[in-house]
């Protein structure tokens, strides 16, 4: 009786570990995933940045395409701000802890860059260039504030 | 006579010792410059003040905090925020001409000895945390300009935060011992070789920007290595890396020399987001802000170092 005990016990304790095993393998890869998308999105926004950089010189006119990239900033700002999960950050991850306990200025940060980014649009989309250059310097000022405050130095 | 006891010897030991450290600390003592090493006839240029103001990035270390001090003018280097260093933490002083508070009663000499001396108003080391390491390599006359900009501001009175520095008293005068590693006292050298432009960047680099103070690995006593000049360490206050200098264009950071003087001059307007983090998000604000013809030298320089 004893010895069935034992064994039954031994295999709960096998089971839950596998358990235990398979969740934190899951969560790590769901985090590992979080952080590949929402690098995938800042990348594409900092492409979306360089884009506009000809417009802003003049040497590109303000037009559809730059409402495009203006569209596709914004848009990506609204999907990543979901992509930061408390603690998700790792040795491939820039992300500071800062994110987590100032949570709160972070996602100030995410709401300021969005309103940013919609009046780049905005501007591009009324060809107003005087506008879309304040519009752009601002986006890039909240940028920029982000990254200083919860970001890593890059290496 | 008797035979000299291990008594004896050991004190013989001590006091030999106790004159030694005197004598290494008076030979390291505070040494101001000779007054004939400030040209008599200088005529001060408050514009090039300001450019050096704001390619050394005065304001980075000595602007108020507006989280700590809302009212302040952030401007205006009337002293900023806590420098928490492995000694203890500095807080960087008033620099505005307030006689009592700043450093309106600051001679042309004692701002001079400061800057290249790393000797204080009243004659004692200052520590290192304020890079005079870097800022020896100025011309004497453009550390008079800088002077001339700063006496130049408006007087702000804010009275100075003792720094909470435990040791500081038994370990000033050692900074004597230690300027012997760091300071050799030279004027940067141009190299004839190069263009103008090379020169005057890599004299920005060099002195008042003093760049190398994060981007120059540090030996064992703290020195900048001169012979790894600019090629990055460790962050001197947050995780990370302080990146190298060489090799950054061209390479995976910037394509072209264009790119990195886009990178300065717009930052993340443009899509470069690699100068925000670490502290280099308000170098960058400054650099943006400096004459273009400075920025395109500073650009001509960088981008030579392999």
């Amino acid at each position: 009786m004893l010895r069935y005990a034992h064994r039954h016990l031994a295999k709960t304790t096998a089971l839950l570990g596998f358990l235990a095993a398979v969740a934190c393998g899951s969560m790590a890869y769901a985090q590992a995933d979080v952080i590949a998308e929402r690098q995938k999105l800042m990348k594409e926004i900092g492409d979306g940045m360089k884009a506009l950089a000809p417009v802003f010189k003049g040497t590109e006119a303000l037009g559809e395409k730059a409402e495009a990239s203006a569209k596709l900033i914004e848009a990506n700002f609204s999907k990543a701000r979901d992509l930061f999960p408390a603690g998700s950050t790792s040795k491939d991850s820039d992300a500071l802890e800062t994110i987590w306990s100032e949570n709160a200025g972070f996602l100030t940060g995410f709401d300021k860059a969005e309103e940013s980014a919609a009046a780049v649009v905005e501007a591009s989309a009324r060809k107003e260039d005087a506008d879309f250059k304040a519009a752009l310097a601002k986006l890039g000022q909240t940028c920029k504030s982000c990254h200083e405050k919860y970001r890593k130095p890059s290496n | 006579m008797p035979r000299p006891s291990w008594l004896r010897i050991l004190l013989g030991v001590c006091v030999l010792g106790a004159f030694g450290l005197g004598a290494a600390l008076w030979v390291t003592r505070p040494e101001p410059l000779a007054a004939n090493k400030l040209p008599a006839d200088h005529v001060d240029d408050v514009e090039n003040g300001r450019e050096l103001f704001l390619v050394g990035g005065c304001l980075s270390c000595h602007g108020p905090d507006p989280a700590q001090n809302p009212q302040a003018d952030t401007a205006l280097p009337s002293g900023g925020k806590p420098l928490p260093t492995p000694v203890g933490t500095f807080f960087p002083p008033n620099l505005t001409p307030d006689p009592e508070t700043g450093i309106g009663d600051w001679s042309p000499e004692t701002f001079a000895n400061a800057m290249l001396r790393g000797v204080s108003a009243n004659s004692e080391h200052l520590f290192p945390a304020f890079p005079y390491t870097s800022y020896q390599h100025m011309t004497v006359e453009d550390v008079l300009d800088l002077r001339a900009y700063l006496m130049s501001l408006p007087a702000v009175r804010q009275a100075p935060r003792g720094d909470s520095v435990p040791l500081s008293a038994i370990a000033r005068p050692f900074i004597g011992l230690w300027n012997l590693l760091a300071l050799d006292g030279k004027n940067f050298e141009p190299d004839p070789t190069r263009p103008a432009s090379w020169n005057r960047g890599a004299y920005l680099v060099e002195a008042p920007g003093h760049c190398g103070e994060c981007h120059t690995p540090r030996d064992i006593f703290l020195v900048p290595e001169r012979s790894r000049y600019l090629e990055g360490g460790p962050h001197p206050s947050e995780a990370g890396k302080v990146p190298s200098l060489r090799g950054l264009v061209g390479g995976r950071a910037y394509a072209t020399s264009e790119d990195l003087y886009d990178a300065f001059k717009y930052g993340e307007m443009f899509g470069y987001d690699g100068l925000s983090s670490g502290g280099m998000g308000q170098v960058q604000a400054n650099l943006a802000s400096i004459n273009d013809s400075d920025l395109r030298a500073i650009v001509d320089y960088l981008a030579s170092l392999k």
